[in-house]
């Protein structure tokens, strides 16, 4: 591949995330309203609502943090996903991947969202602080059963390179660690439903406690830059599951058949229970996922 | 020559010269402060690096006692470079912010008296000599604890009796040492430990465990630290909880991995590779950051935050080195400087802050952040530090960590150490919001002037420190396999560049991470600045508050409440409303009831009786010594 080829495949790489994770929402949309029974929006609305952000001519500013949180959430996000491999084996969409692993990558996860709690933070509005506090609660609970999990995948596949462990998933659908070590991708599965915002776990945004949370005071191009990242972001924990746990995708297409069928079980998650209590959120991820999550650990370890 | 024997001496005399002379001229306090930590800094820095040396002093002595004796090697370097760097920037600050106090002289004394006896550690080559300098440790930062508490009688008891019940449990062992080895010198223990009973090495080890384990604050012992960090005087935290706590480190290696050696306790018993005590040692260290982190957030004074977050920070390193591998021990190491830097930047900033507000508590500060900018970013890069999150160096150090436990398989002390290094996430946010961001809990905090400029000058290299090592996270892996060397382990790191770091199970570039932030960054706030209508610029009270218009005095600071529904989680709030000091005090008493129980029945006034005791004890000793 030529440097140009290269460089114009980094440049896409966010684009694709954004694109797709944008369109995911919107079907998503229309998805839950077939479920409640009516007519969901068109399936473009969340892109047309960000491009329409995008073009407001005025935004309030309440400082220098402010303004730079939501450019910290975008470039924690987008750099995350650079290590995250779209597609395996071949060239294309590759970001980064190979200079770093699995807890780098889990780490800058929590990057975006660090920018994004100093921007609410100048702010001023307790209400943002709350949710950015629930936020960070409600990690606690979260991370667990995925750490059990990714420590198991680790300590499994012996390595923490997330392409290698894509490779090692290779040869036939018995391969993928979702089937190797099921018990493992179920914990996952929970801390993924709560990461993506899914509904017993959307605290830190609730709209009727606090007002949205974190992205209350932020508007125009800001709430814009926001609803961008929020759909990269989306995108991004999709592809990291694939990888992970289904083989990795060797084209597009693939690709979107697989973290299609992953962002379905959300949706059904979402659509049918109510919002839990952020102490219940943390106390429900540390029993039963976490339960789950120490079996596959332990029939790891006797191995 | 002036070599680790003379450096150690340097510091010890400035602080003296420093009391008496500054009696006639106050200035020269600061300027014999100044002088010797230059002094320390570049004898030390200029001493190759993990080569081994020694000297010896005899001053007479009998035969039996075989002097004094210094040196230094690997690991002694590895300290000695972390306790002059601190040395230096806590200097600074003291410059600045104790030149007003009444304890001004006292502070230099004693101040200087502990960075002389912690090279004193570091360069000991005989247990006399490791002893006398720890004691001397624990004295004078005795003071410094006491000099601006508010409860001083309470703290400062608290602190000395742990201390010293650590310091005899390690005075004990020493003799048991002594009497199989008989030498206090390092180089002569190994090959006796080795000969002795397992039962004896265990008492031995648990001994040494204690003494240092009440330095690193691991729980049950840890009950000194969060009142001794927050009320010792605030230019002095720093070094404390950097530096001071880092002994205890040093002191672990030392004792664990060289003189007592990691093959012999695993001959006691070892699970999964790993000897039983190191095991049970590592388990300590991570229940005490889970429990330190969950109590960390919940407070309302800025320095107990960071007190307990130390405690929780240096469990991790209790962790990785009790395992007793090579890849543990550098991530210790590697943690060990990262901390070190951290726990400056922070408390130097946070000391600052309280000089200039007078505030000490979240409730009371707010919105800091356009009177104190750069003291705002050096908490931010502190926090990003402490939390562990790319693209700083704290980062890398966890990495390690991490991987020496996937290594060695002990994957549920893992997944306990991500529950507390999750949660600091929490109390992160709560240092930088709690001071700076939010609102304003008090007008006149909208007066205030940015930090004084000793402390800008001690902010900006930490902060640079901690971007370099996040960006060429493999410039300390040569020292830090020099230190792990001289414990006798070979290098367990795979890369070889300074760009990257790898071991065991993965790697990453810490170059390529921190540039693909940067050029994303630049390239967004280019676009969002350039690109787009300029936004309004709004007055604090301008926000959705439910369409109510708050006013000045609308409580609106609310994030020092932070932690809050921790109490609500069932087992965090349950944890957080136990306290292990309730456990002594019931110890105690139930203690001073027996005691006074015996006492009435031992003691009951009657003469017969007090003959009988003479009598038996009369009878006890010819029994013992006719044998």
């Amino acid at each position: 591949m030529s440097t140009g080829m290269r460089i114009l495949d980094l440049i896409a790489y966010p684009f694709v995330a954004f694109l797709v994770g944008m369109l995911y929402m919107g079907v998503a949309r229309n998805i839950v309203g077939r479920i409640h029974r009516r007519w969901g929006p068109p399936v473009l609305q969340n892109l047309i609502d960000v491009f329409k952000l995008y073009r407001k001519r005025e935004a309030g500013s309440h400082g220098v943090m402010f303004h730079l949180g939501p450019i910290i959430m975008v470039t924690g996000v987008v750099t995350c996903l650079y290590f995250v491999p779209m597609l395996s084996g071949g060239k294309w969409l590759q970001g980064v991947s190979f200079e770093g692993d699995l807890i780098l990558v889990t780490y800058l996860m929590v990057l975006g969202a660090l920018g994004m709690a100093l921007g609410v933070g100048q702010g001023g509005v307790p209400f943002g602080v709350m949710g950015v506090t629930r936020g960070l609660t409600r990690l606690i609970g979260l991370e667990i059963p995925y750490f059990i999990a990714i420590i198991v995948l680790m300590a499994h596949y012996g390595t923490a390179s997330i392409n290698k462990i894509i490779e090692l998933q290779a040869g036939g659908i018995s391969n993928w660690a979702m089937f190797k070590l099921p018990l493992a991708f179920v914990a996952s599965l929970f801390s993924f439903w709560g990461m993506m915002g899914a509904s017993p776990f959307d605290i830190p945004g609730a709209p009727q406690e606090v007002a949205s949370g974190p992205a209350s005071e932020f508007g125009g191009k800001y709430l814009a830059l926001m609803m961008s990242s929020r759909g990269i972001f989306g995108f991004l924990k999709l592809a990291l599951w694939v990888d992970l746990f289904m083989g990795g995708a060797a084209n597009l297409l693939i690709l979107i058949a697989k973290t299609f069928a992953l962002f379905v079980t959300v949706l059904f998650v979402t659509s049918v229970y109510s919002r839990f209590k952020v102490e219940q959120a943390v106390d429900f991820m540390w029993r039963y996922p976490t339960l789950i999550g120490l079996i596959a650990l332990v029939i790891e370890m006797v191995r | 020559m002036i070599g680790p024997n003379n450096v150690v001496l340097i510091p010890i005399i400035a602080g003296i010269l420093a009391y008496f002379l500054g009696k006639i001229v106050k200035p020269a306090r600061e300027g014999l402060t100044l002088g010797s930590v230059l002094a320390v800094c570049y004898l030390v820095l200029k001493l190759p690096f993990g080569k081994a040396l020694s000297y010896s002093y005899n001053f007479n002595l009998p035969a039996y006692f075989d002097g004094l004796k210094f040196g230094t090697n690997g690991l002694s370097s590895f300290f000695a470079v972390i306790i002059v760097l601190s040395y230096l920037f806590i200097a600074f600050t003291a410059f600045a912010l104790v030149k007003d106090k009444e304890y001004h002289g006292t502070f230099y004394l004693f101040f200087n008296i502990v960075a002389g006896s912690l090279l004193g550690i570091v360069y000991a080559r005989d247990l006399m000599s490791f002893f006398i300098f720890w004691e001397m440790m624990t004295w004078s930062s005795y003071f410094l604890v006491i000099m601006n508490a508010k409860n001083p009688r309470k703290t400062g008891l608290t602190y000395i009796v742990l201390n010293v019940a650590g310091a005899y449990a390690m005075l004990s062992a020493i003799f048991m040492v002594y009497a199989a080895a008989g030498s206090f010198h390092f180089d002569k223990i190994n090959h006796a430990v080795a000969l002795m009973h397992n039962s004896k090495v265990l008492i031995i080890a648990v001994l040494f465990g204690i003494g240092f384990l009440v330095k690193m604050a691991t729980m049950p012992l840890h009950i000194w630290a969060p009142d001794a960090y927050t009320e010792s005087e605030d230019s002095f935290t720093g070094f404390f909880s950097g530096t001071l706590s880092k002994m205890g480190v040093y002191g672990f290696l030392l004792f664990f991995a060289t003189l007592i050696g990691f093959a012999n306790l695993k001959g006691v018993s070892s699970i999964k590779d790993t000897p039983t005590i190191g095991y049970v040692i590592a388990w300590l260290g991570v229940i005490t950051s889970v429990f330190a982190t969950f109590r960390a957030i919940v407070q309302d004074e800025v320095k107990r935050l960071l007190a307990y977050s130390s405690i929780a920070q240096v469990g991790y390193i209790v962790t990785a080195i009790s395992m007793g591998t090579s890849l543990g021990i550098a991530g210790g190491l590697y943690h060990a400087v990262m901390h070190t830097i951290i726990k400056l930047l922070l408390f130097i900033t946070v000391a600052g802050v309280i000089y200039r507000t007078g505030k000490e508590r979240f409730s009371e500060l707010g919105a800091l952040i356009t009177r104190m900018p750069l003291s705002f970013l050096a908490v931010l890069f502190g926090i990003i530090g402490l939390a562990g999150m790319p693209p700083f160096g704290g980062f890398a150090s966890k990495w390690v960590i991490y991987m020496s436990l996937l290594k060695s398989h002990h994957y549920i002390l893992l997944v306990a150490m991500i529950v507390s290094s999750t949660a600091a996430f929490l109390y992160c946010y709560k240092l930088i919001y709690g001071i700076f961001l939010g609102h304003p809990s008090s007008p006149e905090l909208m007066e205030v002037k940015e930090v004084p400029a000793f402390l800008r000058i001690a902010q900006i290299p930490l902060m640079l420190a901690l971007m370099i090592f996040g960006m060429l996270p493999g410039l300390l892996v040569p020292y830090i396999d020099k230190a792990v060397a001289s414990l006798g382990f070979a290098t367990s790191f795979t890369s070889t560049d300074i760009y990257t770091l790898s071991a065991a199970l993965g790697g990453f570039n810490g170059f390529v991470v921190i540039n693909v932030l940067g050029v994303i960054f630049v390239i967004v706030l280019i676009w969002y600045t350039l690109f787009f209508p300029k936004s309004k610029k709004l007055h604090r009270l301008d926000i959705y508050w439910a369409a109510e218009t708050p006013d000045e005095d609308t409580p609106l600071h609310y994030g020092y409440g932070i932690g809050a529904e921790l109490h609500r989680i069932p087992w965090v709030g349950a944890s957080l409303r136990r306290h292990i000091t309730t456990l002594y005090e019931k110890v105690a008493e139930q203690i001073n009831g027996i005691a006074s129980v015996m006492k009435d029945i031992l003691f009951n006034g009657d003469g017969q009786i007090y003959m009988l005791y003479a009598v038996l004890t009369l009878v006890a000793i010819i029994m013992f010594l006719g044998r």
